[in-house]
């Protein structure tokens, strides 16, 4: 039974994006939030059946697995199916009744776009079919370009700038599955596998292997690719990069993992590119890099998208360390930090939605007149650094056990030293947030109830997620 | 050098092509100043790529893969051109022109806001705006 | 099973402030209540010996609570001191004037609560965790009066105790993690197995220099900073919980984990670690006799002090960690009836420099006979607890065969009398302005935590043979 309802993880949002635009703003904006809803519980059903059963495989249209299109659930695309949907329902609950004062008549074409966004990335998640993936792929990037393009002025050079990094890389990652096709002869990961297995590979897999990490490292935001990142996702609209900042480049590091591993063993990864330290190393330089100008800004926004391009770099880092507790480290933090800097982006959007602007200069003593929401920063800040018992203190945890193991010394301490850069920048903050007097608003209102709620939720998560990590670990690795 | 000439030339002209083609769009992507011309330049490599993919799939005196009916067409000929890669690229094709159809919206948005196309003139504003 | 309990009596009281932080008095009389029957419980346990584990983490690394003797002597101390402190906290905040009273205490039980749990943890890990908390909660605390100060000393705190906590420790557990396999205490025979000999050098510098609570130089400098708190926080904290959590740290990973074996083919880094403790103890002695500041100079004597803690635990003999747990009670006491007399003199005359302080001794006679009191617990005079832990260091001194370590311990206790004494002195000289003046005793509310302190440094040394069989080590 949930083999054939499996599909409706993707089928939901997408049915859901044709219609929003037919119906009125009101019950397209209630269906929406119905629509997270359901793919939130589906997912979690799916999810507890395959923790007794076997992961299963979905046929697209029943054509078998080499001349169709096949979807693969298993335990880790589901726990990262459930925190995207979760995503999407507390990205709903969080701005559903003033996305009208937002959006105005684009209301329904901002909810379609939406919904189209997420279902590609449900799609990025559970396909297993490479070309299948390019095409979920040019999907989330054009309702991404078109996101962020909503917010005006600034966000449409950004959105161009991004959309031509964005499709240059999305056509290296074709020209790469084309080099694989030509040899290979299927698209399917695991017809791929199978055939892969037992053969010497020569250059041309080299080359194809070169094009699909160069055009994903470019969709990942790695540097020295990441220019495109932080206009994008500082001039969108608030509502934009919450949910989207999160989940974008993680599925795209994720489908690093699934391409390159599906396909391939570890070591013939490693026979193929010998070089593949220089990931590592890359990855050491960009989180030096990276923490270091996460002090000298002075803009919320922008201290936690130097964070999050640092973290992007934890995750490439620990891929390309290419050993098994680093795999599983990189899994978790894919988890970890996806809820992360989703509560941090929560919390900027909640000072934001009382005081409109998120400059250092104007958030004095914002922690004395909203305490809660303040202390929800503060603690996503805290997770972030890595404190205990949080989400954030286990993938650091992990990832630098990891890179210990294999004598990446360098790279470990690269990740205490992003730390440290944090608990610079925060410490920055703390004296602006609480100790000054806040001389805007007169009244003494919080953000409201339903804003707490998600604020709650977010936080709450990042301690559950931290406090059943050994769990957690166990089912991933 | 007759043979050199013959097959690395000749014998793989189609791949020679695609990566020339290649090269000037990602040329025209990043060297010139004005969009438009780097959303061309960003087609011009989309279809080299495209290309790329369909001439894989073709086999000497091959016919389009197409299978005949009707009247004074039998099916005898079974050399076929191979499929799969011709229907990929019809998707490739799609998501191309949806793409340059959303980067021509953005650009006119940039245009009505800016008013020029060119990326130093945008970069100037941008930069007082900033200051 | 009940040292869950005993953690959970601070973490109960702050949840019930936090809830009622609007009500008057509502934070001190919770605090009042529950120290008291934390004291209670932890008398009535009679010592016994529990674990329980709660949450696994990761494999042999999990949420583990156990007693052991040198715990409930510790956990009796910050309760019976945090008892003591919030009575005197209501003296002085109330004399003050001060608004935020119960923020403060709802910052302090959830400190306590750090503190407790970082005595009655189980392994590395747990420690680790209540360790980064007791940080974070200690942190509001030192930045109370929150004007220009408060932020720069909070920052060289956070930074220096943070900052070496993330670079040095935490690479230091999940080093020694990726060796062993496991983060309990016991387990100096995996590590004297499987760390090679170069990476144990490092691991053991990162962990003397990751516990910056503990106040070794360099990593000291936060804590003279940190004296622009309320003298409260000063005394509890900084002469209590947060060094004594630091310098207790460090002995359970160089007793428990390290173990004294590993270290005996090693002389000349065990040198190396016996100097840099000796440079702590004579260094911040030395800086702490030009100090002008009463608090200040208290500081430095704590650095000082808590070199000598570190120099017993590195000395690496049974009878030098003897002295080195009863030197933990023992400055305890001496120390925060030192703290607490400065605070009675600032709540009085609100004057913070000695050489302010002329005259003085004839208007607050009991504050400065506790004060002498205080110092000659700290010298290590006969009569005061001081003297039975400074006895014992020596013996252990001689027992590890350094006698150059006896003329250090020697060397720090005279040094003592010498910044301590003065004070004293000044305070018992004739100055005209005072004698009109009407400068009357501390408050009742401070007077009596003092003199409870002064007393009990005088009392361990009558119940020293109770001490030394609870906290001998095997």
């Amino acid at each position: 039974m949930p083999e054939r309802i499996s599909i409706l993880i993707i089928l939901i949002p997408f049915i859901g994006a044709l219609l929003f635009p037919l119906l009125k703003h009101n019950i397209a904006k209630y269906l929406s939030l119905i629509v997270s809803m359901l793919i939130l519980f589906l997912a979690i059903f799916i999810f507890s059946n395959i923790l007794n059963n076997n992961p299963f495989e979905y046929n697209l249209g029943g054509w078998k697995r080499d001349v169709g299109v096949a979807f693969w659930f298993n335990k880790f695309n589901l726990i990262f199916c459930i925190v995207l949907s979760s995503i999407y329902l507390l990205t709903q609950i969080f701005f559903i009744p003033h996305y009208h004062i937002i959006y105005g008549k684009k209301l329904t074409k901002f909810l379609s776009l939406q919904a189209l966004f997420f279902m590609s990335c449900f799609g990025l998640i559970l396909t297993a079919d490479i070309f299948n993936l390019y095409v979920f792929l040019e999907i989330s990037a054009l309702s991404s370009y078109a996101l962020i393009a909503l917010g005006k002025g600034r966000a449409y050079v950004a959105s161009l700038r991004y959309l031509i990094l964005g499709s240059v890389g999305a056509s290296l990652y074709l020209l790469g599955v084309g080099f694989l096709f030509a040899k290979f002869g299927t698209l399917n990961i695991f017809e791929l596998q199978s055939i892969v297995q037992n053969q010497v590979l020569g250059r041309s897999t080299f080359v194809s292997l070169v094009l699909i990490i160069l055009g994903l490292l470019l969709k990942m935001g790695q540097f020295p690719f990441y220019i495109w990142l932080p206009e994008a996702y500082e001039h969108s609209p608030t509502s934009v990069s919450t949910f989207m900042a999160p989940i974008s480049t993680k599925v795209s590091a994720f489908l690093l993992f699934k391409v390159l591993l599906g396909v391939f063993s570890i070591s013939q990864i490693k026979n193929l590119l010998p070089e593949s330290t220089f990931f590592v190393h890359l990855a050491t330089v960009s989180i030096f890099y990276f923490g270091a100008i996460s002090i000298r800004q002075n803009c919320l926004k922008k201290m936690l998208l130097c964070v999050l391009l640092a973290e992007i770099s934890y995750l490439t880092g620990s891929f390309w360390i290419l050993s098994k507790s680093s795999l599983s480290a990189f899994s978790f933090h894919i988890i970890s930090d996806s809820l992360m800097i989703f509560a941090g982006f929560v919390c900027i959007a909640a000072i934001e939605y009382l005081n409109k602007s998120s400059q250092f200069k104007d958030l004095k003593g914002i922690g004395r007149k909203m305490p809660f929401t303040t202390m929800c920063f503060i603690l996503a800040l805290l997770s972030l650094i890595g404190l205990p018992p949080m989400c954030g203190f286990f993938s650091k945890f992990y990832i630098i056990l990891g890179a210990f193991k294999e004598q990446h010394f360098l790279f470990g301490a690269s990740l205490l030293f992003s730390s440290l850069m944090l608990v610079i920048a925060t410490y920055k903050l703390i004296p602006i947030l609480f100790f000054e007097d806040y001389k805007k608003i007169a009244s003494s209102r919080d953000v409201p109830l339903r804003m707490k709620f998600v604020l709650a939720c977010s936080i709450l998560s990042l301690f559950f997620v931290g406090i059943f990590s050994g769990s957690l670990m166990k089912l991933i690795s | 050098m007759k043979s050199f000439f013959k097959n690395i030339i000749l014998g793989q002209f189609n791949y020679l092509a695609a990566v020339a083609l290649i090269l000037i769009g990602l040329y025209a992507v990043t060297y010139k100043r004005s969009f438009l011309k780097k959303i061309i330049g960003l087609t011009i490599f989309q279809t080299a790529i495209i290309l790329f993919f369909i001439s894989i799939g073709y086999k000497v005196g091959a016919s389009a893969p197409v299978i005949p009916h009707g009247k004074g067409h039998e099916f005898q000929n079974f050399l076929f051109q191979n499929p799969l890669p011709q229907v990929l690229m019809l998707t490739a094709i799609v998501v191309g022109v949806a793409v340059t159809g959303l980067a021509l919206a953005l650009l006119e948005k940039i245009y009505d806001e800016y008013g020029s196309i060119e990326e130093n003139e945008i970069l100037e504003q941008l930069r007082k705006d900033d200051a | 099973m009940f040292c869950v309990y005993y953690i959970l009596i601070p973490l109960i009281v702050f949840l019930l402030t936090f809830v009622m932080l609007k009500v008057k008095y509502s934070g001190a009389f919770f605090n009042i209540v529950g120290s008291l029957s934390l004291i209670f419980l932890l008398f009535s346990s009679q010592f016994k010996l529990s674990t329980i584990s709660i949450i696994e983490f990761l494999p042999n690394a999990s949420l583990a609570f156990a007693t052991s003797n040198f715990s409930f002597i510790f956990a009796t101390l910050v309760a019976f001191l945090w008892f003591v402190t919030v009575i005197y906290s209501m003296g002085y905040l109330r004399t003050l004037d001060d608004k935020k009273e119960n923020k403060f205490f709802m910052f302090f039980a959830i400190s306590i609560f750090s503190a407790l749990g970082v005595a009655f943890s189980s392994n590395l890990f747990t420690m680790y965790l209540f360790y980064e908390l007791l940080t974070i909660s200690t942190f509001p605390l030192v930045s109370h009066y929150q004007d220009s100060q408060a932020v720069s000393s909070g920052r060289k705190y956070v930074l220096f105790i943070l900052g070496s906590s993330i670079c040095l420790l935490l690479p230091a557990l999940i080093l020694l993690y990726s060796f062993t396999g496991t983060l309990e205490f016991d387990q100096a025979q995996l590590v004297a197995n499987n760390v090679p000999r170069q990476m144990f050098l490092i691991i053991v510098l990162m962990f003397l220099f990751g516990f910056a609570k503990s106040a070794l130089m360099p990593f000291h400098f936060w804590l003279p900073g940190a004296m622009v708190a309320p003298t409260p926080v000063s005394a509890l904290l900084h002469a209590v919980a947060v060094v004594k959590v630091g310098v207790f740290c460090l002995y359970k990973v160089f007793y428990h984990t390290l173990g004294f074996e590993n270290f005996y083919h090693l002389p000349y880094f065990k040198n190396v670690l016996i100097i840099i403790s000796s440079v702590t103890v004579i260094l911040s002695s030395i800086i702490a006799i030009n100090q002008d500041g009463l608090k200040k100079r208290l500081a430095y004597s704590t650095i000082s002090q808590l070199g000598y803690i570190i120099l017993g635990i590195v000395l690496f003999s049974q009878t030098a960690l003897l002295g080195a747990s009863l030197h933990i009670v023992s400055h305890a006491f001496s120390k925060i009836t030192l703290f607490f007399c400065a605070g009675a003199i600032y709540v009085v005359t609100h004057k913070k420099y000695i050489s302010e302080l002329k005259g003085l001794g004839y208007k607050m006679p009991i504050t400065f006979s506790c004060f002498l009191i205080g110092s000659l617990g700290i010298i290590g005079f006969p009569f005061t607890g001081g003297f039975i832990s400074k006895w014992q260091l020596l013996k252990g001194s001689l027992e590890a065969g350094q006698p150059l370590v006896f003329c250090i311990f020697l060397l720090g206790s005279f040094i003592a009398a010498l910044y301590l004494l003065p004070v004293i002195f000044t305070a018992y000289q004739k100055n005209p302005n005072f004698e009109e003046a009407s400068i009357s005793e501390a408050p009742i509310y401070c007077l009596i935590p003092i003199i409870i302190t002064a007393s009990m440094s005088i009392m361990i040394f009558f119940c020293n043979d109770f001490l030394i069989e609870v906290l001998r080590v095997k």
